[in-house]
This record gives C-alpha cells, sequence and structure tokens, in this order.
C-alpha cells in the first residue's frame, strides 16, 4: 500500500511537471506554419489554385508530375514540415512538382459537379502544365479521393497522361472493410445535400473521428507525455492544424461522389458517367503504381489493391506499404523508402 | 412548422437510441474491466501505474465501440439520424425564410437562385472561352497554309498569348 501511494505521489509530480513545462512551450508557441515548401502561384481559376513548386536546380526527369490531392482534406498533409514532406523529399529528388488546391468551397459552389472538378479544373490543370512546359502529356499522382478523381481523368483523357500512380485511392466500393464504406451506404446522401447545399467539413470530420473512437483519448495522453518537448509538440500542434483544416464540400460533387461510388460502385462496375463522358477503366494504358496502406481504416486495402484488375495497362505495380492512411505520408520510412521509390518508377518510364 | 416539430421528436428518439447502445456498452466494457482488474488484484498482478491502466481501458474500450459501429443497427440509426438532422435544417431555413419574408434582407433561397445563375453563367463564359481559343488556333493553322512564313511566325507569336486567354475567359495564369 505505501508503495502504491508512493507511485502515485511520483506520477503526480511528474504529470505536475510535464504540464508546466507544456504550458511553457505552448506559451512561446507563435503560428503553427505548414505547407513552407516554397511554391508559385501559376494558374488559378474560381478558388482552384494549381502551384508549381520551386526548384533550384534541373529537374532529372523530363515529365512535370501534378498531385492531386483529396477535397476532402488540404494537400498540406504532403508538406506538414520539413523533415516530413513527401513534396520536399520528391523535389530533393529531382521531380518537377505542381499540385492542385482545391479550395474552400463557399455557398457559392455548392453546385459544382464533378464534372466541374475532373473535366474542368483537373483538365485545365494538365493543359496549362502541358502547353507551359511544352510536353504532350504529364505524370499525374493522385492521392485518396484525389486518387479516384486521378483514375477517372486518366481513362477519360489517356492521351494526356504519361504515367500514373495512385496513393491510398478507393476504387472498389463494394467493400465493407472501412467503417465509412459501411456507413455511407446507409445514409441518405439527396436530403443530406439538399439540407446543407456546401457539406461542412466538420460533419465529415466527426465521422473520421469515429473511426478510431478512443483515438481522442489516448491523443491526449500522449500530448501529456510530449508537450515538454518543443519539436514534439510543434509536430502535434502541425498535425492537429492539418486533421482541423476540412473544407466544405461542394454540394453536388459530393452528391455524385457518395451516390455513384460509396452507394452503387459504379467506377468499379465500369457504369460511372462523368458530365459527357462514360468512365472505362480499360482506358488506362499508361504505367501505373498502385500504392496502399495495410493499416489504412479509411481506404482500406480491398477498396484500392482491386483497381490493378480494372484497368486495360499491362505496366502495373501495386506496393505495399505498411501503415495507415496518414502514416504513409508522415512516416519516417516515406522519406527513405517512399519517396525514392516513385522516383525510380517515374524514372523507368520517363523516355 | 408541425413537420419541424415531428423531426425534431424523431430526430430526439433516434438519439436517445443511439445513446442508449453508446451507454450499454461502455457499461458492459467498464464491468468487465472492473472484474479484470479484481481478478489482477487477487492474483498480486494488479497495474502498478495509472498509464498501464488507462491505456487498457483504451484498448478495450476502442475495441468494443469499434464492434459497435460496425454493426448494422448503429450505422442504420446514424444514417437516420443523420437524415433527419438534415430534414431539421431544410425546415428551419424554410421556418425563417417565412419569419423574415416581410423585411428587406436576401432569403436563403433567393441567394441560391443567384448561385445557380452565377454557376450557369460561369460556365457558358468557360465553355464560349474555350470555343473561342479552337477558334483562334484555327484561323492561325488555316493563315499558315495560305500566308508567307514570317508573317505567320508573327500572328502565331500572338494567337499563343491570345487563344489560352480566351481559353480560360476566368482563369488566370500568373507566370
Amino acid at each position: 500500500m505505501a508503495q502504491e501511494t508512493m507511485n502515485l505521489a511520483e506520477e503526480m509530480a511528474e504529470v505536475s511537471e510535464k504540464l508546466i513545462k507544456g504550458y511553457e512551450n505552448l506559451k512561446n508557441t507563435g503560428e503553427i506554419l505548414v505547407a513552407q515548401t516554397p511554391k508559385v502561384e501559376v494558374w488559378k481559376r474560381d478558388k482552384v489554385t494549381l502551384y508549381h513548386y520551386t526548384r533550384t536546380t534541373k529537374p532529372v526527369l523530363k515529365t512535370p508530375v501534378l498531385i492531386s490531392y483529396a477535397l476532402v482534406n488540404r494537400q498540406d498533409m504532403l508538406d506538414l514540415q520539413p523533415d516530413r514532406s513527401v513534396v520536399k523529399n520528391l523535389l530533393d529528388l529531382g521531380l518537377d512538382l505542381y499540385i492542385m488546391d482545391w479550395g474552400y468551397p463557399g455557398p457559392a459552389e455548392k453546385y459544382n459537379t464533378m464534372d466541374d472538378y475532373i473535366n474542368g479544373y483537373l483538365n485545365d490543370a494538365v493543359d496549362f502544365i502541358r502547353e507551359e512546359q511544352s510536353v504532350e502529356k504529364v505524370n499525374l499522382m493522385g492521392i485518396c479521393q484525389g486518387g479516384t478523381f486521378s483514375a477517372i481523368y486518366a481513362a477519360i483523357y489517356p492521351e494526356k497522361i504519361k504515367n500514373l500512380i495512385t496513393l491510398v485511392t478507393p476504387i472498389d466500393f463494394s467493400t465493407n472493410d472501412g467503417l465509412l464504406f459501411k456507413w455511407a451506404k446507409d445514409m441518405d446522401m439527396d436530403t443530406l445535400v439538399d439540407g446543407y447545399g456546401t457539406v461542412p467539413g466538420e460533419f465529415l470530420n466527426s465521422g473520421f473521428a469515429l473511426l478510431k473512437p478512443m483515438a481522442q483519448a489516448s491523443k491526449f495522453q500522449n500530448l501529456l507525455n510530449i508537450m515538454g518537448d518543443e519539436d514534439k509538440l510543434m509536430n502535434y500542434l502541425r498535425m492537429e492544424k492539418w486533421i482541423n483544416d476540412s473544407p466544405n464540400q461542394a454540394g453536388e460533387c459530393y452528391r455524385q461522389f457518395m451516390k455513384d461510388l460509396y452507394q452503387e460502385n459504379k467506377l468499379a462496375k465500369g457504369e460511372l458517367v462523368v458530365g459527357a463522358h462514360k468512365v472505362n477503366l480499360k482506358n488506362i494504358t499508361m504505367p501505373l503504381l498502385n500504392i496502399y496502406a495495410t493499416e489504412d481504416n479509411l481506404v482500406p486495402p480491398a477498396s484500392s489493391i482491386p483497381f490493378n484488375d480494372l484497368v486495360g495497362t499491362k505496366d502495373k505495380e501495386l506496393y505495399k506499404f505498411p501503415g495507415g492512411h496518414i502514416g504513409v505520408f508522415v512516416g519516417s520510412r516515406t522519406q527513405k523508402e517512399l519517396g525514392p521509390a516513385i522516383e525510380k518508377w517515374f524514372a523507368a518510364r520517363d523516355k | 412548422m408541425n413537420k419541424l416539430a415531428e423531426f425534431y421528436t424523431a430526430s430526439a428518439n433516434k438519439l436517445a437510441n443511439l445513446q442508449y447502445l453508446v451507454y450499454t456498452t461502455g457499461a458492459k466494457v467498464n464491468e468487465q474491466l472492473m472484474e479484470d482488474l479484481a481478478n489482477k488484484a487477487k492474483d498480486g498482478k494488479a497495474d502498478t501505474d495509472f498509464t498501464a491502466f488507462y491505456n487498457n481501458w483504451i484498448s478495450v474500450n476502442g475495441k468494443a465501440f469499434e464492434d459497435l459501429f460496425h454493426t448494422d443497427e448503429f450505422s442504420k440509426l446514424q444514417g437516420e439520424l443523420v437524415t433527419l438532422d438534415a430534414e431539421i435544417r431544410t425546415n428551419t431555413d424554410k421556418l425563417m425564410e417565412s419569419a423574415l419574408a416581410p423585411y428587406p434582407v436576401a432569403l436563403k433561397s433567393q441567394l441560391d437562385e443567384m448561385y445557380k445563375t452565377n454557376y450557369e453563367l460561369k460556365k457558358q463564359v468557360y465553355e464560349m472561352g474555350k470555343q473561342l481559343a479552337t477558334l483562334v488556333k484555327n484561323s492561325v493553322t488555316t493563315e499558315k497554309a495560305t500566308k508567307p512564313s514570317e508573317e505567320v511566325v508573327e500572328e502565331k507569336h500572338e494567337a499563343k498569348h491570345v487563344a489560352p486567354k480566351a481559353a480560360a475567359a476566368t482563369a488566370t495564369r500568373k507566370k
């Protein structure tokens, strides 16, 4: 009993010390900066912007790469901080990078459709790069929902895409492995979109938070342990900033994405129509690298893996990355392993 | 008004059902945890620090709630609740509009109409810009075939700058 009392007293003293140090660090915390790799705005239409990352040396590969991230979160995840930046890593490896910024849709963007995003903004951005760089084709790298958009785009415009990389991308929505996939099937998307117009980012975030219900509790416990260390605290705050920076979703785009893909799996079935185009994944005849995360609870492997069986290309590779949906981008392994693997794969197909 | 009240009642009902599911799951887990704790203590293997206890609490609760969230019952209930919330929102907006109608303020439905018109007009301008760009490009190609080379080079240079601007009438190029 005496020993236990001693333990309790020690623990309380330790916690108090951590809190004091953490308070001091929090007090000195300035603005939480993310996405600091230098880039230049080169094209903009409505709220969508295309950025070109600044290079100090000539790129190693002649084909530029366009990165398309999901609409549901910000692309800053790829550049959270210099030592955990997929973007910086790829730039250092010699790639010439562009990135789509889908912006923050407000009430005025509620009528934007998947057609607008894919056949409009994404297509215009690709055309801009082709013209700017005087190349016929660009490399397209799509992430999560941005990967789904990229796959759809590559199937509609195969003549403009040299190589396609998809990262943690949902393609086959028939699975119920992930909670989002299950829950989406029980939701009345029409009533939801009609009610909200633009679907609030907070609504989506509340769903993401439920995927790992106790993660919040362990996160705060962990915060107590790291808040005395300034670097670790800043890592934590950058991640929190990203998590809570969820743009609203243009209603009509969200409606089609949820109904046609999550509920009816039309993309995998070959029944999806985007604008004037029926999407046939067999038209994806360019090389494909499909990267999925083994522990991904947002986009389960069962949703990503079947992509390789649905495309028309023979040059296709499935890359298994150990970790979760976010770990793919911020883990130390990403910098050492994934970045070089992506560069190597592009380089082998840059003739 | 009646409709809105019905949606509120139905939503409160569903929320109570959902909370019951969450509560019973939590209660069962806590009971199990306490039993395990008592058994550990009996065997002299009780957690000696709070962190070990807390981690175990998180892990057991996490598993139980994930299992609950995977059930059809939870998923359907959550779906119904989301639908009812959206209905409440729609009907509240209608009610607010009828209350605000006599006043000189822009109503949400009127703004929506304007957003829609704006969206359609922007799309039209965009399409026309694209068509214009194609026309400019084609006319340069046609003239190239009929004019001396020096003039064509000059006009081609001009078109290179005109065509993209026309294509993206609402877009801006910033390089």
